[in-house]
């Protein structure tokens, strides 16, 4: 078969995959998604669902940015929750339970309408390079496709092996085959790799659980979509289900430890310490005597439930011995038990901030071949490189998202700068700047770049324009006096002091016990097809942005004060080796990761204040 | 900031002694400690060698021991030698000149130190105990310097630390990791906690009162009517003939000052020119400093004659802290002190001296120091651990609030890390880790 030349080339259809063919065919750009199979295009090959505690709110900025994930979240969503309700605004984060099924379908559907796209059912097995810039892959047929873009979003198939106790399986996924030869490919350009490991738990057959003996969990009554875009949004409030392990499971595991791939030696990747296995929990949290498992059905009405939270890669009977020692699991049986899977991964320190590698012009990589964990981590950096790889092949200026704007951006410079030694997950800690990037804002946050690169239709930007301009016309609404009159049954009803003279309403609201709903205040019309989700957001942030005012300025000073770092950029040959003064390690990373900005070189592990002085004193010298 | 290079200078003070001992710290200090004699075979580490000095012509100009230290096993983390030669400053003179021959430079002040800190062999508070060691006034200020640059305080310091940092990730899992709502008895143990640190945090600010006074000493300024007796009671504190007394009010016309300890604190006690109407251009002068002294001193000691019944009207530029009715001797014993403020003492005949002294300690408060305490010693050191407090006090406020938010309770924590961080020099900004070792002389 013979292909004609793409602008763009994204080799694997995962989560990364998708966003990365999807956003650079809508930037007009000629491009091809290549991937071994094309019914597995944007599989969820692990839980049933999408967001999460700091991993919700990049679904959002994935859909300020225009990507899809949030999208079609909210149309195969089948229960919605804002998670951290109780524990701080900056921390809600939104997260559904999502049918896998129709998630893929949908996402399917619309790249097949998407009109410069092309999908490819072939194995990369090769790439097609010179001097220093990728021109190409080749498949495993020997065709040759060019390109002078490539984005490689492998996720877990590059070398992978299942294990399931002793058993061991390559694969890269169960029952798709393994991707061979692109990590020689890679090392024979000067990359390296490395080797990580992840885990899934055992699928259950829902008819033989007593559900009777689960707890059940609904969602939201007033659910909240990931995208902006879901304007008439009303989504099922499916069930799911509760139950704990208990000493008795513990024992069995324990017993049957050795038999587990993790312990007995021989899976040799990382693990992530945030997403562990069962027996890593039962070893390490020895003194908790039970853990929850969630019981998620994959698709609406499936038969197949999904035991999150026991992750394990212990041999098939042990598995099912330890979970009939639930009282709601004493006959449960398997449709798939859980496993392992080692893989090999890029670590992204050989990328620049674009995403693109350093070692080879053109070639992107993005997702979980990145060392990262989860579909969310996945996506966002899938969006970022396909909007790179389209601004290189178009000429134009990249998108680099800073560390106070999104945590896409705080994740692309954290995978940039440290080293990658588990798997890597968003938290909302490894945010410096978390006040400022709420789910809720990310609209406000990032719609400039939307604007600048044109990432979303010009219908969509007027409508978050409106948005924000009613957020500011409620803000202003708050300058409203309010006099004891008015004030002051609210504050009889709440016990708290009452007014003796007029005040304005920002000043009240900064009270904690107050509300903006229990405000007198006549806010502006909002339009009439609007959801009462957008309006109670808009409230809401307007109410946040004035009760956490003085730490959002905090924050802002912060940022100024990183920003003088930012600014200074480091040479890009500059030879570390002949740096004197600076300490060994520090030569060694810093001539590894050659960071762009002093900023950067501050956030590297293992670089001492010291080093950073010696850095300054040069380049002031320079 | 750090150059790759070797320096060099003396470490001993300057002037004619027995022995002075020049300091190289660098790369090249092997080098140049074999070129220095030609006979001279391969350093060995911690090893004492005989050293034959040979001027760049070869000429021999002194015989000396010199020790090399391997690096990172040595005072600056860099390969160093001692080189100990003759007193004389000519020899002094003639090493250093010769080892700058050789490719070393003379050292700036403080930059062996701030070497030591750079490489991470002391933080920035053993660094600052260096100079404070070496110039200690007092046989106790020189133990709890010592105390400080074996890095006791900065021990303390890194528990406070570690605390923070185990309350910090507590509020991060709750965040971060838990999926489920605040255990009930989550946040009273996290006030209890951040309760116990800003209370270790305000035990340690109290040392610093003692701390500083340790290094920096106390200024006590006398003051009163001419011929009130103040030399007198110098030379008396002093146990010296120092200041020249003599009947006739004015004979002091400049200040005169000497020095004692009070347990162990350094004490200066200035003896200043008598306050009167003056006739004389340069007695007048004497007062006019006097007036700036007593401003600036820690404590303000007021002296009049008992006999005297009504003292001269004079304003003062600050309240006396201590008031001394000196003279007792001449008083009759029926009259009574109540006011604590008031002592009665004789200069002359010593009477009321311990009474004085532990007035005097006890106006310059701060708790003694147990013999194995550290204590801050700096207003460096003060003003970071006061903006460490600041945000722990901020956590206790949202905690005591009504639906307290944790993720502002982690900013709170995280600042008042960074003030932490500042203090150790962990993350010291460059001009303020200039700005301390500048404070240091030439060697050190």
């Amino acid at each position: 078969m013979k292909h004609e030349e793409f602008d763009i080339l994204v080799v694997g259809g995962g989560h990364a995959g998708v966003e990365a063919a999807s956003i650079a065919a809508y930037l007009g750009r000629k491009t091809a998604l290549i991937t071994m199979d094309l019914r597995s295009i944007a599989r969820m090959s692990c839980n049933p669902a999408i967001g999460g505690l700091a991993k919700g709110q990049i679904v959002r900025e994935i859909d300020v940015l225009g990507g899809i994930m949030g999208r079609f979240a909210d149309w195969a969503g089948i229960q919605f929750k804002i998670l951290n309700r109780s524990k701080g605004r900056s921390v809600w984060s939104p997260r559904a339970q999502v049918d896998k099924r129709l998630y893929e379908q949908g996402v399917q559907r619309h790249l097949s309408r998407l009109k410069n796209l092309t999908l490819i059912a072939a194995e990369v097995v090769n790439f097609i390079d010179a001097r220093g810039q990728i021109e190409g892959v080749i498949l495993s047929d020997q065709t040759r496709i060019a390109s002078r873009n490539v984005i490689l979003t492998c996720g877990t198939f590059l070398n992978g092996l299942i294990h399931i106790g002793r058993q061991k399986i390559r694969a890269g996924r169960m029952g798709e085959s393994a991707a061979n030869g692109i990590t020689e490919a890679l090392h024979a350009r000067g990359f390296s790799t490395g080797r990580l490991k992840t885990g899934t738990p055992p699928r259950l057959d829902a008819a033989t659980i007593d559900w009777s003996l689960t707890k059940p969990v609904r969602g939201d009554d007033n659910p909240v979509p990931f995208s902006y875009r879901s304007h008439n949004f009303d989504p099922p409030n499916v069930l799911c289900h509760q139950v704990y392990t208990s000493e008795s499971v513990h024992e069995i595991i324990r017993e049957k430890l050795i038999e587990s791939p993790l312990y007995s030696g021989d899976i040799h990747g990382t693990g992530p310490r945030y997403c562990p296995s069962i027996e890593d929990k039962v070893y390490r949290f020895a003194h908790h005597s039970k853990h929850l498992i969630f019981l998620e059905p994959e698709w609406t009405g499936s038969r197949q439930i999904y035991a999150n939270g026991f992750s394990t890669s212990l041999p098939e009977d042990v598995q099912l011995e330890a979970l009939r020692k639930i009282p709601a699991l004493k006959n449960v049986e398997f449709l798939r038990p859980g496993y392992a899977i080692e893989y090999d991964f890029i670590p992204p320190r050989q990328h620049k901030n674009t995403l693109e590698s350093k070692a080879l012009a053109g070639l992107f990589f993005a997702g979980q071949v990145n060392g990262t964990s989860g579909y969310e981590e996945a996506a966002a950096q899938g969006l970022v490189a396909g909007i790179n790889a389209a601004a290189r092949s178009a000429g134009t200026e990249p998108l680099i998202l800073g560390r106070n704007e999104a945590y896409i951006g705080v994740l692309i410079d954290d995978l940039i700068t440290k080293d990658t030694v588990e798997p890597y997950r968003m938290f909302t800690s490894r945010a410096e700047f978390r006040l400022l990037l709420r789910f809720s804002n990310a609209d406000a946050r990032l719609l400039s770049h939307a604007k600048r690169i044109h990432l979303l239709p010009q219908k969509e930007i007027l409508f978050l324009e409106t948005k924000q301009n009613l957020t500011r016309a409620v803000d202003a609404c708050l300058n409203t006096s309010l006099s004891p009159d008015e004030m002051n049954p609210v504050f009889v009803r709440s016990g708290t002091k009452q007014l003796t003279q007029k005040q304005p309403a920002r000043a009240l609201l900064k009270r904690p016990e107050i509300r903006i709903s229990d405000l007198p205040i006549v806010f502006p019309d909002f339009p009439a097809d609007w959801g009462s989700w957008l309006k109670n957001e808009i409230l809401s942030e307007a109410e946040t942005e004035v009760k956490y005012e003085g730490y959002i300025q905090r924050q802002w000073e912060q940022v100024q004060k990183s920003r003088r770092h930012e600014k200074i950029s480091l040479p890009a040959h500059l030879d570390y080796s002949g740096l004197l003064g600076l300490s060994n390690e520090a030569r060694e990373k810093l001539s590894a990761i050659r960071p762009q900005t002093l900023g950067q070189a501050m956030r590297i592990q293992g670089i001492s204040p010291a080093d950073i002085a010696v850095l300054s004193v040069y380049l002031v010298r320079k | 900031m750090i150059e790759h290079d070797t320096i060099v200078a003396p470490a001993t003070p300057p002037g004619v002694g027995g022995l002075a001992v020049v300091r190289l710290s660098g790369p090249q200090s092997g080098d140049i400690l074999k070129a220095l004699d030609s006979q001279h075979r391969p350093p060995k580490h911690r090893q004492a060698t005989f050293l034959r000095l040979e001027d760049s012509t070869g000429l021999i100009f002194d015989d000396a021991m010199a020790t090399f230290f391997r690096s990172p096993n040595s005072y600056t983390g860099e390969d160093m030698a001692e080189i100990s030669c003759h007193g004389n400053p000519l020899i002094v003179q003639q090493l250093v000149s010769s080892c700058c021959t050789r490719g070393a430079r003379i050292a700036d002040p403080g930059e062996f130190t701030k070497r030591a800190f750079v490489l991470g062999k002391m933080d920035l508070i053993q660094a600052e105990a260096v100079a404070s060691f070496i110039e200690a006034q007092s046989l106790e200020s020189t133990r709890l310097h010592h105390r400080l640059l074996r890095g006791d305080l900065s021990t303390r310091l890194v528990a406070l630390k570690t605390k923070l940092m185990s309350l910090l990730q507590s509020v991060e899992y709750a965040l971060d990791i838990s999926e489920e709502e605040i255990e009930p008895g989550f946040l009273p143990g996290l006030l209890k906690d951040t309760t116990s640190l800003d209370r270790s945090t305000s035990n340690l600010l109290a040392t610093y009162q003692r701390g500083h006074l340790l290094t920096f000493g106390a200024t006590v300024v006398l003051t009163g009517p001419p011929n009130s007796g103040k030399s007198t009671l110098l030379n008396r504190l002093s146990n010296s003939e120092r200041a020249i007394t003599s009947p006739d009010p004015g004979t002091t016309r400049d200040f005169i000052d000497v020095q004692f300890t009070l347990e162990g604190i350094p004490v200066t006690l200035i003896d200043t020119a008598g306050l009167r109407e003056s006739r004389d251009s340069i007695e007048e002068a004497g007062i006019t400093r006097t007036r700036t002294l007593m401003k600036d001193a820690d404590i303000l000691v007021w002296i009049q004659s008992a006999t005297d019944k009504s003292p001269e009207e004079l304003s003062l530029p600050k309240k006396p802290d201590i008031v001394l009715l000196n003279k007792s001797d001449l008083l009759d014993s029926s009259m009574k002190n109540t006011d604590p403020n008031v002592l009665f003492i004789s200069a002359l005949y010593g009477d009321g001296m311990e009474a004085f002294k532990s007035k005097l300690l006890k106006n310059l408060g701060g708790a003694p120091l147990l013999s194995s305490g550290v204590a801050l010693t700096t207003a460096r050191q003060h003003a970071a651990l006061i903006s460490f407090q600041r945000p722990i006090r901020q956590s206790l406020t949202i905690l005591h609030s009504p639906n307290p938010s944790l993720e502002l309770i982690s900013f709170e924590f995280r600042d008042a890390l960074e003030s932490l961080d500042v203090l150790l020099g962990k993350t010291t900004p460059d001009d303020i880790i200039r700005a301390i070792f500048s404070n240091f002389c030439v060697g050190k």
